[in-house]
């Protein structure tokens, strides 16, 4: 692995000196942090590329503001995930998500959702996914957010609050509306489905 | 086996068991670009240093406003002085004649 063997100060004090070579160790050794954020929060008009390229100049020209008191991976998740806000914000939510926008495969899982309790097949999770990504869409972008980080990546309240700089209590509050707005247009897709 | 009611719940929780883009390696020319835009810009933006001297800057010219202000107010609220009572005077003596 790229990271691997990485001397992360000395690596910092080189890049802050202009060294090109330390550059493309750091970019090698934060890409995939990187690409993981984007791809979690990327705007549907969005090219993964160009949002990759803008937290990256924005993580090199920053760097001289870099404390070094969090480790430097959190510091470049902040600045993605900041990032990946403002794309958001620039982009119009989506005003409604219909059966007729699914492919046959969402709707299957739209099917079952309504249909039964039981848990969904993992065959059927990347059609999940795609579901809640159209689901996403009508939310804003820190509705948005929230659910990603907590629902789809699994991360603690702390580690959100960390990535966003809210406070606990706004997480948890964003958090929970989120959710009941996702709620209701899930339902009504249900609705439609099985009138 | 408990079943889960709340369809949200069911979807979320299969949503995220879906499998993650598995190509985590960099697409080719997005290294350079990076790399390129850098050392175009090496230290960053060179009239950063500008900000946090203009942020100083507008809070003591603030300051100032609202010092000159309060002085204004001080001295407009103050009794009349000297100068009103010259001319009360000699509209007095004018009177008087």
């Amino acid at each position: 692995m790229p990271e691997c063997g990485i001397d992360m100060p000395v690596c910092l004090v080189l890049v802050q000196r202009g060294d090109e070579e330390a550059a493309r160790q750091l970019f090698q050794h934060l890409y995939p942090l990187v690409i993981k954020v984007v791809r979690s929060h990327l705007p549907r008009r969005t090219s993964e590329d160009d949002l990759t390229q803008t937290i990256f100049m924005k993580v090199f020209a920053n760097l001289t503001q870099f404390s070094g008191k969090v480790p430097l991976e959190h510091w470049v998740a902040r600045i993605a995930v900041n990032t990946c806000i403002k794309a958001l914000r620039a982009e119009k939510a989506r005003p409604e998500v219909r059966c007729a926008d699914l492919s046959e495969e969402e709707n299957r899982v739209v099917d079952l959702l309504a249909s039964s309790g039981d848990e969904l097949h993992p065959d059927r999770s990347a059609a999940s996914r795609e579901l809640v990504e159209k689901l996403l869409a009508l939310l804003k972008p820190e509705d948005r957010l929230i659910i990603n980080l907590l629902n789809m990546e699994g991360r603690s309240i702390e580690e959100v609050r960390q990535l966003t700089g809210w406070n606990q209590s706004v997480i948890k509050v964003r958090a929970f509306r989120a959710r009941n707005k996702l709620r209701k247009h899930l339902e009504k897709l249900l609705k439609e489905e099985r009138p | 086996m408990k079943q889960e009611r709340d369809p949200l719940n069911r979807l979320l929780r299969a949503a995220a068991r879906a499998p993650q883009h598995p190509d985590m390696e960099p697409p080719f020319g997005l290294e350079s670009r990076v790399i390129a835009g850098w050392i175009s810009a090496p230290f960053g933006d060179e009239s950063a240093w500008l900000v946090p001297w203009l942020r100083s800057a507008m809070a003591m010219a603030c300051v100032v406003v609202l010092l000159c202000v309060a002085w204004d107010y001080r001295q407009s609220s103050l009794p009349a002085g000297d100068e009103v009572s010259l001319a009360d005077s000699t509209f007095q003596m004018d009177l008087n004649q």
